[in-house]
């Protein structure tokens, strides 16, 4: 008798234990179903909270480091939005006489680093030019120092020098970039990836200017990837 | 009576509870430093920049001074202890630009807008803001949180001003 309500107790915690393991996935997965996920993003002010993933460049000490993509892209087919993820490097003398903050690129071997924002990009654009939506395949083709990316729309205005005339950006540094359009993989909104009149974000540095570009356009590719 | 040993059982419970918040916590701090809904000011954890969240609304006469585009004196910032707010760059205007656009209902219609609604709630888009950033001879870049463009807009144009610092 008393074993067998031992051996019934056994049964019962058995029970209990797999429904919990076994109900455990099942709330996780909830959790994001019902929008528990979202609510916290909410609290960390909406679309700049860190799991909305768009830059996959995180600031560490002594560089950047490049993680993979916590977030897919929407049902329209466009990547999460990006952010920056390190002090912008100003080249100019800012408002009340603040110095410049952007530390001298450093170049060599083709690749030039920007101690600020700890990213690495090729000193020379793709020979061709590309289509937004065929940068991000282009540059991963360069194997050499790798491997590469297309850069985001906040990652290519780190690069934009407004202390200096035409081109506004360091020619020393970025010896065959001229008064070229360079594409990033930056969707503009709306945004979807059926549509042939689709816009990415290009950065103009004849001009100095952040601007759409339709995705029938090609422009230069510059490629970029994390320090470490 | 055989004494029980309950370490395990704390254990695997402890591990159970664990899970599901582990499971949903964020894997990097977040852009901002927490803010309540009337904190006048917010930084931002990555570039470091101090911005004040209600945006001075156009008035020349306040942002011009002696010549010179200059955050205004009325700002938060302006008054804040440890340093004056300043005009940000374009650059670091930029970094506030949120490329997916959200709708506001403002002056009686709903419009796009592409700044954080919940850090830079109520922001006006109806003009564009200035940057401290010259674009040639009288000129000064400003960018439209309406439709993300930049621009050079002649000195003394009338626009908006976020300050920062």
């Amino acid at each position: 008798m008393a074993r067998s309500e031992l051996s019934r107790a056994r049964r019962s915690r058995l029970a209990i234990g797999v429904t919990v393991a076994l109900a455990l996935p099942f709330g996780v997965a909830c959790n994001s179903l019902i929008g528990l996920s979202d609510f916290e993003k909410g609290e960390c002010a909406g679309a700049r909270c860190p799991d909305e993933g768009g830059l996959i460049d995180q600031f560490v000490e002594g560089g950047t480091t490049d993680a993979p993509k916590d977030a897919p892209p929407d049902v329209l087919g466009a990547d999460p939005v990006s952010w920056a993820k390190w002090p912008m490097p100003n080249y100019e003398v800012a408002d009340g006489g603040i110095p410049p903050t952007a530390m001298p690129l450093v170049g060599g071997a083709g690749i030039v680093m920007d101690p600020t924002t700890g990213l690495v990009w090729r000193s020379s654009p793709l020979p061709n030019s590309f289509k937004a939506n065929e940068a991000e395949a282009a540059c991963r083709k360069v194997t050499v120092d790798g491997p590469w990316r297309a850069p985001k729309r906040i990652e290519l205005v780190t690069l934009l020098n407004y202390s200096k005339s035409k081109p506004f950006v360091d020619t020393t540094a970025f010896t065959d970039l001229g008064l070229d359009t360079v594409v990033t993989s930056s969707e503009v909104r709306p945004f979807k990836v059926s549509d042939p009149a689709r816009q990415y974000w290009v950065v103009d540095f004849g001009a100095g200017t952040v601007e759409p570009l339709p995705v029938s356009v090609a422009a230069k590719v510059l490629c970029v990837r994390a320090t470490q | 009576m055989k004494k029980r040993n309950a370490l395990p059982r704390l254990v695997l419970g402890a591990i159970l509870l664990a899970l599901p918040a582990a499971a949903d916590a964020p894997r990097n701090p977040p852009q901002y430093a927490q803010f309540l809904v009337d904190t006048s000011t917010i930084t931002d954890n990555f570039t470091k920049l101090q911005w004040e969240r209600r945006p001075m609304v156009s008035d020349p006469a306040a942002i011009w001074s002696q010549g010179n585009l200059r955050c205004p004196s009325l700002t938060a910032l302006f008054k804040a202890p440890g340093g004056l707010g300043r005009l940000p760059t374009l650059k670091e205007l930029l970094t506030l630009l949120d490329e997916e656009p959200h709708n506001e209902y403002e002056f009686g219609a709903v419009v796009p807008k592409m700044i954080d609604q919940l850090a830079f709630a109520g922001t006006p888009v109806d003009l564009p803001y200035w940057s401290s950033t010259p674009a040639g001879s009288g000129m000064y870049w400003a960018l439209s949180f309406k439709t993300g463009l930049m621009m050079a807009l002649p000195e003394a144009t009338g626009a908006n001003v976020r300050c920062v610092r």
